[in-house]
């Protein structure tokens, strides 16, 4: 009994100082209560430093950034916490939070630019932004506030950009921009227009400025700069930005990295990037780089494997076995497998799916045709050619695209939303390409010319004397660049305001700068005009004349000739020349007039646009 | 280079926004509150009518009563500048207030450079508080003249703790927006400190952004660059073209160096007739501080050409002749040194350290003594290049 008293008397004694853990005692941790605990926390944590903004904002009441801060951080808030317990009631306080801000201080610019940095549709940022231009002086906008509005004006614009007309937009916001603040986000949408106009200078000095306002631990933007950069060949300033980018993170995609260190021929870093984890978010560009770097800088049978890895991602990656040509003549002792077989039917299929396309026009013309015989309409005049004959004409010219394909070495083609197949090379190669074009293209004229001898004995026959051929060719071709020497006389910079195939223009500058002027001259002032006045003014026009009257014929071949030139924008300008050269070559009575002219219309704007 | 101190609050007040001019006429029209500031701002800039301050003011003032900050504001600078109706510094202050509240920066800004400056109550004091919280608000706004002004308060610690730091941070985003003063200010200080490649570049882009738009001091800051050949390839013509500049917008240092160009034939052709004319003239208007720092290069510049003993000891006798203080002797000794006279070097460098004041530094004072010497034995002082 006395044992039990003592126990009683020292029982208080022993208790414990913290109460025990009811886990300890058996009884199970409730994971409700633990997550109510940590969302009281958190939201404990989020009205004090909301209070800390509401503190600061009534000590100087007129500060409108604080207040659009405090919007601010509410709606960070949301990103970071989108699952926080209070969530749905701060998705209704963060509008209601701008909305304040915006009744207390109507038509401030700041409240205007944080209502247009939150207007996510470009068009809608672009239309909303340029109505507030006007409103600059009234509303007394800072230097600051206004570089940031064409900041934002330039990048929403860059983003919507197709046209030649909306880039030169983008530019002058960009420029205005800098005029105002020469940290202004806007050096990479500068770059990308100097780099599209052919200012290399000028991108380069966008790229390097000391100014650079974007934020210098955006991976991504760094990874972009060094793209430009290796276009332009600055390996100095692609290697500064390497080194700041991958002793700060290993977070940005490798694979852009490693082609941009390759192009300047950093061969072992680019190795270096391609080893290192790509996060498996970036397709088959790993194995594409990896056989390009192989093939640049490896052996035979690093650069053969790299091949093989990157083609077992399919036959899409290859599907017109360009790339293995291109693996051929670099190592021709490698060995082939069956599977190569498939780029070669790839490239035979593409080449006859192309030479039936040119059966759709000529079926055409030969069905209405054979649709005014029925109706006994006059038989028009027309010589010994044959459809046939042009599609014979059309196809080499065909072959001589496909071909130049395997000219220049490796070339990536990949399939787009908007275009089956996409051509991926860089300026050097389409230069190449082009001179490959025109020389394959020559020869094989220049067959078809012989093996059509007797249908087309005298294709270079004229009515007309070679002096008055001359005449009336520069006459209209004159005509058709009027326009241009007006734009000149006008003091305008030629090369930047011509709406006239200007990616062939920019390609022609290359094969200037790459094989000099006679390679320039000799495309520009023989191979087209001899070539495409043979094929459309020559075959198809005289062909097409046996089965249908002269505007219709002229029309076709006026239509096919404005074709072949890829250009959109261009396209009325170059029908228009077509039906005239198509006109010359019947009122002369032979292609030595439409050639001339074709010649003179290509060299006064490649010596306007070249110089 | 010889660091020339640009007087800074003044210079960011003096290129304050500038409103245009006046004209005539009124109607008896009544307009709404935003109809009137429409029309006011209409009258103030000259949209569809011509420009006439007093018309604006009317439209403004019918605005502005009816709270519309914007109108507040803008009739708030025609106030104080006395455009279109009496200058009231009164109402021009309360009319900035408004502006200011509703979040204006430019309003903002002026109320706090007026605070930053105003003279100190009878206690002595001055509202550095106000003048902190105003100039703030405006620079979070990217105001380059609240930027700036705020800048000079850390950099000389008027008001607040002095930071060096705060102040080169704040003079350079003034910069990048192209405000000349600062720029100014920014670029020699980059130029003077050890500058890296990017330092460089950007301290010559703000150079040469003061220079372009007519800052005096930009100008002839950049023609010493380039007379200099520091940090960029030496330019003499650039520097000739840049130092013209700064002489045709009336800048003595620059017609001072650039008539020493033309003495010598540098960058330009000799012309001895024009440079004594723009001697003359520079003379004229310089400053006794401009003549010390002509003086003082002109005696002991590292680059011979650019030495003149001569007219060194002319330009420095002037300046002692106005103010004996020790660092004009010290320069007067120099330019002595400069010409041959040694002896007379000699006792106007024991003049200045006979003036040198009890609280000036150790090294100060010993440098000063050791010119002593380097005269006595015959020698000339020679900046570092």
């Amino acid at each position: 009994m006395r044992r039990w008293v003592a126990l009683l008397v020292l029982m208080p004694l022993a208790a414990p100082a913290e109460p025990i853990e009811p886990a300890l005692l058996g009884g199970a941790p409730n994971p409700e209560t633990r997550l109510a605990e940590i969302g009281a926390d958190l939201r404990s944590s989020f009205d004090a430093a909301l209070a800390r903004y509401d503190a600061e904002i009534a000590a100087q009441p007129h500060r409108v950034r604080a207040r659009i801060a405090r919007c601010r951080f509410i709606e960070s808030f949301l990103l970071e916490y989108e699952y926080a317990s209070f969530a749905d009631e701060l998705y209704e306080r963060e509008p209601q939070c701008y909305d304040d801000v915006a009744a207390q201080f109507p038509h401030h610019p700041e409240v205007l630019l944080s209502q247009l940095e939150r207007t996510y549709d470009d068009e809608e940022r672009l239309a909303t932004g340029e109505k507030l231009l006007p409103s600059f002086d009234e509303r007394a906008w800072t230097p600051g506030q206004r570089a940031r509005l064409y900041t934002l004006l330039a990048n929403a614009s860059e983003r919507l950009d197709t046209e030649r007309r909306q880039r030169e937009r983008t530019a002058e916001y960009a420029r205005r921009a800098l005029a105002h603040d020469v940290r202004a986000d806007v050096r990479l949408v500068l770059a990308h227009y100097y780099q599209e106009t052919g200012d290399p200078a000028a991108a380069l000095e966008a790229l390097t400025s000391p100014f650079d306002g974007h934020d210098p631990e955006d991976n991504w933007y760094l990874v972009m700069k060094m793209g430009y950069l290796a276009q332009l060949g600055a390996r100095d300033a692609l290697l500064a930005v390497y080194s700041e980018l991958a002793s700060r993170s290993t977070y940005y995609d490798h694979t852009q990295t490693a082609a941009a260190l390759r192009t300047v021929g950093e061969a072992e870093l680019a190795a270096r990037e391609l080893a290192a984890d790509n996060f498996g978010i970036y397709g088959t560009s790993d194995e594409k780089e990896r056989f390009l770097l192989a093939l640049e800088s490896g052996t035979a049978e690093e650069a053969l494997a790299a091949y093989e890895a990157w083609r077992d991602a399919g036959y899409g990656e290859d599907p017109l076995g360009i790339n293995r040509f291109a693996l051929f003549v670099a190592h021709p002792g490698l060995p082939w497998r069956a599977r190569d077989a498939l780029g070669l039917l790839g490239a035979l299929g593409t080449l006859a799916a192309l030479a039936l396309l040119w059966c759709v026009p000529l079926g055409l013309i030969h069905y209405r045709g054979l649709a005014n015989r029925q109706r006994g309409a006059p038989q028009p005049t027309g010589d010994a050619l044959g459809l046939r004959h042009a599609w014979l004409g059309l196809s080499a010219f065909t072959l001589a695209s496909v071909a130049s394909l395997y000219a220049v070495g490796p070339i990536d083609l990949f399939a787009d939303e908007t275009v089956p197949w996409l051509v991926v090379a860089d300026e050097i190669q389409l230069a190449k390409m082009t001179v490959a074009q025109s020389l394959l293209g020559a020869v094989l004229l220049a067959f078809v010319a012989q093996a059509l001898r007797r249908h087309f004995p005298q294709w270079w026959s004229t009515d007309w004397s070679i002096a008055r051929c001359t005449l009336v060719a520069a006459g209209v071709a004159l005509a058709f660049r009027v326009p241009m020497f007006a734009i000149m006389l006008l003091g305008a910079d030629l090369s930047r305001s011509l709406p006239l195939d200007n990616g062939i223009w920019q390609v022609l500058a290359d094969v200037d700068d790459l094989y000099g002027i006679a390679a320039t001259l000799w495309i520009i002032a023989v191979a087209a005009p001899v070539g495409e006045e043979f094929l459309f003014r020559g075959l198809l026009l005289r062909a097409a004349l046996k089965h249908v009257s002269f505007p219709l014929a002229n029309a076709v071949q006026a239509l096919l000739f404005a074709a072949i030139h890829f250009d959109l924008a261009a396209a009325p300008y170059l029908f228009g020349c077509g039906l005239a050269f198509g006109w010359l070559a019947r009122s002369s009575g032979g292609l030595l007039a439409p050639m001339i002219a074709h010649a003179i219309f290509n060299l006064v704007a490649g010596l306007v646009v070249l110089s | 280079m010889g660091q020339r101190t640009v007087s800074l609050l003044a210079a960011t007040l003096l290129a304050g926004s500038a409103f245009p001019q006046p004209l005539d006429d009124q109607d008896g029209e009544t307009l709404d509150a935003a109809a009137a500031e429409a029309r006011g701002f209409d009258y103030l800039f000259g949209r569809g009518v011509e420009r006439d301050p007093a018309q604006a003011a009317l439209w403004l003032e019918q605005a502005a009563d009816a709270g519309l900050p914007h109108a507040a504001g803008a009739l708030a600078e025609l106030y104080a500048r006395g455009q279109g109706v009496p200058a009231d510094e009164a109402r021009a202050r309360e009319l900035a207030l408004t502006a200011a509240r509703a979040g204006i920066a430019s309003a903002q800004a002026s109320l706090g450079v007026q605070y930053a400056l105003a003279p100190a109550n009878s206690s002595g004091e001055r509202d550095f508080a106000s003048a902190l919280q105003w100039l703030s608000a405006a620079a979070e706004q990217d105001d380059p003249r609240a930027l700036a002004v705020l800048g000079s308060l850390y950099r000389f610690g008027t008001g607040v703790r002095q930071s060096r730091e705060t102040w080169l941070r704040l003079s350079t985003r003034a910069a990048e927006l192209r405000f000349p003063p600062p720029a100014v200010d920014t670029a020699l200080y980059l130029l003077t400190n050890d500058p890296t490649t990017s330092d460089v570049q950007r301290a010559l882009h703000f150079l040469r952004g003061a220079a372009s738009s007519s800052y005096a001091p930009g100008a002839y800051a950049l023609g010493k660059v380039y007379l200099h050949g520091e940090h960029v390839e030496r330019d003499t013509g650039l520097a000739a073209q840049w130092l013209t500049r700064a002489s045709e917008l009336e800048f003595p240092l620059g017609t001072a160096w650039l008539a020493e160009l033309y003495d010598k034939g540098i960058g330009v052709t000799a012309d001895p007739e024009r440079a004594a004319a723009l001697r003359e003239q520079a003379l004229a208007a310089m400053s006794v501080g401009d003549r010390n720092e002509l003086a003082w290069e002109l005696a002991v510049s590292p680059h011979a050409d650019l030495r003149n003993g001569a007219w060194a000891v002319e330009v420095a006798e002037a300046a002692t002749a106005e103010r004996p203080a020790p660092v004009y002797l010290d320069t007067l000794a120099a330019a002595y040194a400069e010409a041959g006279r040694f002896e007379d070097a000699v006792r106007a460098q024991q003049r200045a350290v006979a003036a040198l004041p009890s609280t000036v530094s150790a090294a100060t004072r010993d440098s000063y003594a050791a010119r002593v010497e380097l005269y006595r034995s015959g020698g000339t002082y020679r900046e570092a290049p």
